[in-house]
């Protein structure tokens, strides 16, 4: 059995190029040539490049899992970048539609897997394409690796192979399309990647030191093992379609780099008519796909994913429900077409557990990365993941605190503080005061001040509930009086706020752990307030006609 | 965010234990609530004498007894994710009145709907006593219906779990509101198959168990787009089977 090797776009294809430094083809071209042949077939082909689009997400028909597209943008018979050969009058049959549109699993601890089963199906497809025009047979997907170091080449670029318009032949470029607009809205195409500060949203691979995949109910103690409490490959998706909240692999970088890449065409703060029209395709999951640098973006992710298992000897879920995917639950098998005619592989997260021990189409299949170190651009664990319980009561003043004491994960939480109505957020800032109810509020303010191992303090979530919209190219950084706390993408908001979709029209939730910012109010000027003092800053404006709404702005607290 | 597992099992146990003892009440069937009495009152059929003598064998009240305590049975399951979150988002004095409140509000939906519904049962035994006819075409109408855009927009409605507000009497209003939203969604989605197991003279326990069956896994299919669909919507069955599955093959941690 081969052991196909994806490598690194920039390092590997003489910094990004169709050809290397002695001419010959890189992978990135043959992965070009691919992807042409796919773009050649009509979209009831099952492996058109149009097709295998709408797997991850379409506005063009009604399915199973999707509602009817949009009349105007994003419906795809309006992307300019769409030819008419794509013949996108002529949808598949319903019943291979139902099976395998749709189908990207976001929010949820399957986001992991199903997303390697899409790279491994659609890099065989390339794979054949390539063989039969006489490319390489060892040909692998390549990743860029926007968070990579080097002092080669600037890899927070998009891949130079990815912009320009003509093959070394003259021929039109497959890998480029029109709709990427960059974060800035220039057609700049790279990744900001930083710490997560209030300046602006980064990404960043602070994910790599969380040290468990998923749980069933509650978060971790938030610090080392879990960053944000939503864990790396994100919470349980099981029975009811609760929000689950996006892992911490997804939130950042998967969906910063998204939204980054797809970003908003103009000038943000300038343009005087933002509208959805604006948006890159890569911002929104039914439409992210038909950009060819998802596939790189991806085999990014799925590296990450590798490397924090292989060299971070962390482990995936063994719990069976992770393993046998979502039909533990009730819910649709994954499946990828393998053929013309829509052949299906069947898969399941165990099947993918390891990117060596791989199940395909009943075969053994492996691939491994050229580069599987954990971290690209953190060297070193961020500050808030040193942030120990232990420190934590240090800081705190608490008692009884011995080396290597077990402390009790808290884990009921409790509604303290909620905003009043729903809010619409404004371009730039909305502010609120989210009331706190008394009594609660004291219970929070006395475990910190009786903080000790026997009780350990109460650790302090904000969730916006209920974020609903269709503006995906966007940010919310989230402050509580005046004190940073960390920024998200609205990745995925179009989608989740469709009625008849999987979510239900609930939108997305977002969880921000404030224990830090409330132990340092404690610690200042003390709990006693009525109120917290909540800005929600959105990176760039939003669009006319297309508010962003929560639902409900609550402060719960965890204890035991 | 999520209640613990302690919290949640809590949650369903007590809606379940709920549910079963109002299947046992239905069961034993005392005083005849759950069946109309029949009489052969007059050989040349309804009439306002044989009304009011149904009337008088069958009181409305305990109809609407019987009524009640077949949604609280078949009903009160599908409620569990509700409450588990209603719970969740709400101030912890707040929690049990909301929770209350909430089902309260669709309970309330649902005995409001019973009134017509048992006006038919009513109306069926009249022109149809201890005949096959009314439920065969009720069952009809059921199948047709369960097919139905309409229905699956129903189905969808059910899904709609809005964050409701969590002070005072706002968290309440809202809650009791919020349950006679999801009640009449749910009135939408399942009347005929409500209606179905009692217009039957004979077998009517079996016929409610299966419809309960039917009616908790569509309530637990995720949304769809609402056109016509020949899908049985048969989740809980696909869970069971999924379960056992892994059981048997000794996987489940």
């Amino acid at each position: 059995m081969n052991n196909f090797i994806r490598k690194n776009a920039w390092d590997a294809c003489n910094g990004g190029q169709f050809k290397d430094q002695s001419g010959n083809y890189t992978d990135l071209y043959w992965y070009a040539k691919g992807v042409e042949a796919m773009k050649a077939l009509p979209i009831n082909n099952a492996v058109s490049w149009w097709f295998y689009g709408a797997i991850h997400g379409q506005y063009l028909i009604a399915t199973a899992h999707s509602d009817p597209a949009p009349a105007s943008f994003p419906n795809w018979t309006k992307i300019a970048s769409i030819p008419a050969s794509a013949n996108l009058n002529n949808p598949p049959a319903q019943s291979l539609a139902n099976l395998f549109w749709d189908q990207c699993q976001h929010g949820s601890w399957f986001f992991p897997p199903w997303h390697r089963g899409y790279l491994v199906a659609l890099e065989n497809i390339l794979r054949d394409i390539i063989i039969s025009l006489n490319g390489p047979a060892d040909w692998a997907l390549p990743y860029w690796n926007y968070l990579n170091q080097s002092q080669t080449y600037k890899e927070y670029q998009i891949p130079p192979a990815f912009t320009v318009s003509a093959l070394p032949d003259g021929t039109s470029n497959p890998l480029y399309i029109p709709e990427r607009y960059g974060p800035n809205g220039d057609k700049n195409i790279y990744i900001v990647v930083g710490p997560d500060t209030q300046q602006d949203p980064s990404a960043n691979d602070e994910c790599q030191w969380d040290t468990i995949y998923g749980d069933l109910i509650q978060p971790a103690q938030p610090g080392p093992g879990d960053l944000t409490g939503y864990y790396y490959g994100g919470m349980q998706t099981g029975f009811s379609h609760d929000p689950a909240g996006f892992g911490d692999l997804e939130s950042n970088p998967h969906n910063f780099a998204h939204v980054m890449i797809g970003g908003f065409n103009g000038d943000a703060w300038t343009d005087p008519n933002p509208a959805e029209q604006t948006e890159g395709l890569m911002s929104d999951p039914g439409v992210a796909a038909l950009d060819p640098v998802f596939y790189l973006h991806h085999a990014n992710i799925d590296r990450m994913w590798t490397a924090w298992n292989v060299t971070g000897k962390n482990a995936n879920p063994s719990n069976a429900n992770w393993q046998a995917g979502p039909t533990a639950n009730g819910n649709s098998q994954f499946a990828m077409p393998v053929d013309a005619k829509g052949t299906p592989w069947y898969y399941t997260p165990a099947d993918v557990n390891s990117t060596t021990q791989i199940t395909f189409m009943g075969n053994g299949y492996s691939y491994t990365y050229d580069d599987l170190s954990l971290t690209s651009y953190d060297t070193t664990p961020p500050s808030k993941m040193q942030a120990t319980i232990s420190n934590r009561l240090i800081k705190l003043g608490g008692k009884g605190l011995d080396k290597g004491t077990h402390m009790e994960q808290n884990t009921k939480p409790e509604l303290v503080g909620a905003s009043d109505t729903a809010l619409t957020l404004n371009s730039g800032t909305t502010q609120t005061a989210v009331k706190l109810n008394t009594t609660a509020w004291k219970s929070v303010s006395k475990s910190l001040l009786k903080a000790s191992v026997s009780t350990p303090p109460n650790d302090v979530y904000l969730q916006l509930e209920n974020v609903k919209g269709t503006n995906n190219a966007n940010f919310l950084s989230l402050y509580i009086n005046d004190n940073f706390v960390q920024s998200v993408a609205l990745f995925g908001i179009r989608m989740a706020s469709m009625k008849n979709s999987a979510h239900g029209g609930a939108g997305l939730t977002f969880k921000f752990n404030i224990t830090n910012v409330i132990d340092n109010l404690h610690l200042g000027s003390g709990l006693d307030f009525s109120s917290l003092n909540v800005q929600i800053k959105t990176r760039n404006p939003i669009p006319k006609g297309s508010e962003i709404t929560v639902g409900r702005i609550s402060i719960y607290r965890l204890s035991q | 965010m999520r209640l613990s597992r302690k919290q949640r099992t809590a949650i369903q146990l007590v809606i379940i234990g709920i549910s079963v003892l109002a299947w046992i009440v239905l069961l034993f069937n005392p005083g005849h609530i759950m069946t109309m009495e029949h009489c052969h009152i007059s050989a040349s059929g309804p009439s306002a004498a044989s009304l009011s003598m149904l009337l008088q064998m069958n009181p409305l009240s305990s109809q609407m007894l019987g009524w009640g305590l077949m949604v609280v049975a078949m009903m009160l399951p599908k409620l569990i994710v509700s409450v588990q979150m209603i719970y969740l988002q709400s101030f912890r004095n707040l929690r049990f009145v909301c929770a209350l409140l909430f089902v309260s509000g669709y309970l309330m939906a649902w005995m409001l709907a019973g009134i017509p519904l048992i006006g038919v049962i009513i109306a069926a035994n009249l022109f149809f006593p201890l005949s096959y006819i009314p439920a065969l075409i009720v069952f009809a109408v059921a199948v047709v219906w369960q097919f139905s855009p309409l229905k699956q927009r129903c189905l969808n409605a059910g899904h709609n779990h809005p964050v409701l507000p969590a002070f005072g009497w706002n968290a309440m209003r809202s809650a009791l509101q919020y349950g006679a939203v999801h009640g009449a969604w749910c009135i939408g989605s399942g009347w005929a198959l409500m209606l179905f197991p009692m217009l039957l003279p004979q077998g009517h326990n079996l016929a409610m168990l299966i419809i309960t069956f039917v009616m908790l896994s569509e309530h637990w299919e995720h949304p769809v787009f609402p056109q016509w669909r020949y899908s049985l919507r048969l989740r809980l069955l696909r869970i069971i089977i999924a379960q056992a599955k892994l059981k048997l093959m000794g996987v489940v941690c």
